[in-house]
């Protein structure tokens, strides 16, 4: 029984894996039926494999990218946990340090929701190789740019939750994320002819992680299509590396 | 060979908004030697538990030094041979008792096979093996210190620090909690138990300090204070104008009035001779209690905000 251990007893123990399940078969539902309409028109020759090929990998990346979130939302009280008078208590008064134990318990979190997203997303994945509109290395690709995409929003989530000790700083934060760099993607159209303007925005948004054009990305690697840049997922990267860096370091100074 | 040293401990929390700062410890001293009981008593926000937090580097002090088996708190060597219970302890609720026995084990890297062992020792010592699959979470208050205790035990460590132990605790569990720190107490272990109640710790502590506003304001050895108050009674009877002989092996009167007589007896059982010849002269006795002594005021009253005397009537023997 070791950090790890504890941390998926917990996972257990809070159902998050039945939560998951529900939304996994509504997605397979969801998903099959789309997809019904569709081999339907291949059928009759109204429309291409290929376009359907394109479809599956939109629907499948809704999907993970839905399950990333749900799976970052469900973090939060975790990370609130952790930096909250009670439970942390009794870990920082065995032989070990607070260091260790951070990081113990991040990447403890991290793989238990990242192998539970990984079996959830297969069923997805195994219904469309199933149908044969995708293959293996397509859903490959969406999976595990969305990994990384979850890494990015639990670091988020770990220091808004450091930070403020607060569970709906934490889901306002989320919010306020997911909108500001949705609403970022287009700012090329608004800053058309100012610089300065054009220069603020391209900051903000490279500041900001960068997970809905990480999706998009992934669309275009499973569709054999070329990355036109890989500034998003770099900066998100460099990001979560200093979300993380902070977070510990905010642990350690930490009055409990 | 001192076990807990803090020297110069001092730790203020800085007011939010409009709280002011609080001087939670205020140049605190301590030094507990190896084998020693020390009993902290005082009230609720004395700084009992912050001055705890300090050891196990879970409260940072602004000033001071402390050194735990020789080691600073920061450093992890410091608590491997350490058990703490926590004020109100939170343990991870979604675990058995036995489970977190074997996180506890795990986080103190013992031998897997010997740590099977004292877990089954263990939750049989504290009588917690009757709910092998009742998760924390659902736990009574009782069930959760005595597994607090089990887990503070769980590494056999040579230094105990629990921090109100029998709080909440009604008058089945204290006793048991008691018999089994008593039990530890017997191993030659070094203790540190704090509690608001005199009662909780006398019975244990060779050495008390008494604790107001993070501060350390008098230390009290125990022995000293027993063999005190062993010796001292004060008798309220029906005198009139009898007097009782004492001989010299027993004791001496010290006062004695027309209701009631105060005596200083050579050992606490010689209070039997004294009744005897009170009773042969046939004076009825309506009350004896043990006086307190002149150490024992100076206790009550530092702590007096929160720990009142015992009432009279507890202490009385009925004759």
């Amino acid at each position: 029984m070791g950090i790890f251990k504890e941390t998926l007893l917990e996972f257990f123990d809070r159902k998050q894996h039945l939560a998951g399940m529900v939304v996994t078969v509504l997605g397979l539902l969801l998903i099959y039926l789309g997809l019904s309409k569709r081999l339907d028109l291949v059928d009759n020759n109204l429309d291409t494999a290929a376009n359907v090929t394109v479809f599956a990998i939109g629907a499948l990346q809704t999907f993970v990218s839905l399950m990333v979130l749900l799976a970052a939302v469900s973090t939060i009280f975790l990370f609130t946990k952790l930096s909250r008078k009670g439970q942390v208590e009794y870990y920082l008064s065995k032989p070990i340090t607070r260091g260790s134990f951070f990081l113990s318990k991040l990447f403890s979190i991290y793989f238990i929701y990242a192998i539970a997203l990984t079996a959830l997303c297969s069923m997805v994945g195994i219904e469309l190789i199933g149908l044969g509109v995708i293959s293996l290395a397509q859903f490959g690709y969406v999976l595990s740019v969305n990994l990384i995409s979850f890494g990015i929003w639990m670091s988020v989530m770990l220091f808004v939750g450091m930070l403020t000790k607060s569970v709906t700083y934490c889901f306002a934060s989320l919010a306020a994320v997911w909108v500001g760099q949705l609403v970022l993607t287009g700012r090329e159209s608004w800053s058309a002819g100012e610089q300065f303007g054009r220069y603020l925005l391209d900051t903000i948004y490279y500041i900001l992680p960068n997970t809905s054009e990480m999706g998009q990305m992934a669309q275009l690697l499973a569709t054999g299509q070329a990355v036109s840049s890989w500034l998003p997922v770099m900066t998100s990267v460099v990001l979560l590396l200093l979300l993380i860096y902070t977070s510990k370091s905010r642990f350690q100074r930490l009055d409990f | 060979m001192v076990t807990v040293e803090a020297y110069g401990i001092t730790k203020v929390f800085s007011g939010k908004k409009h709280k002011k700062a609080v001087v939670a410890l205020d140049a605190v001293d301590l030094a507990v030697p190896q084998g020693e009981v020390y009993g902290l008593l005082g009230d609720n926000g004395a700084g009992k538990s912050t001055l705890f937090k300090t050891f196990f580097g879970l409260v940072k002090p602004d000033s001071g030094e402390i050194f735990i088996n020789g080691h600073i708190p920061s450093s992890a060597f410091s608590r491997s041979n350490v058990g703490y219970l926590p004020q109100n302890p939170k343990f991870p609720g979604h675990l058995t008792a036995r489970q977190l026995l074997l996180l506890t084990g795990y986080l103190y890297d013992m031998n897997d096979r010997d740590l099977r062992e004292r877990i089954d020792g263990l939750l049989k010592t504290v009588g917690l093996h009757h709910w092998p699959t009742l998760k924390i979470k659902k736990f009574s208050k009782g069930l959760t210190q005595k597994v607090g205790l089990a887990q503070a035990l769980i590494s056999d460590p040579d230094l105990l620090i629990l921090d109100e132990p029998f709080e909440g605790l009604d008058d089945k569990d204290k006793p048991e909690l008691m018999k089994v720190i008593d039990k530890v107490r017997s191993e030659s272990k070094t203790i540190l138990i704090s509690s608001p109640f005199r009662s909780d710790v006398e019975s244990l502590a060779d050495r008390i300090g008494i604790m107001k506003k993070g501060r350390i304001v008098q230390t009290i050895e125990m022995n000293v204070l027993r063999e005190e108050e062993k010796c001292m009674f004060e008798i309220e009877a029906g005198m009139g104008g009898k007097v009782v002989d004492i001989p010299a092996e027993i004791g001496i009167k010290l006062r004695v009035s027309t209701t009631n007589m105060v005596v200083e007896l050579v050992d606490e059982e010689k209070i039997n001779y004294v009744i005897d010849q009170i009773r042969k002269m046939g004076i009825s006795i309506r009350s004896i209690k043990p006086l307190k002594t002149k150490l024992e005021q100076s206790l009550y009253r530092n702590i007096k905000t929160t720990v009142e005397p015992e009432p009279e009537s507890n202490s009385e023997v009925a004759v």
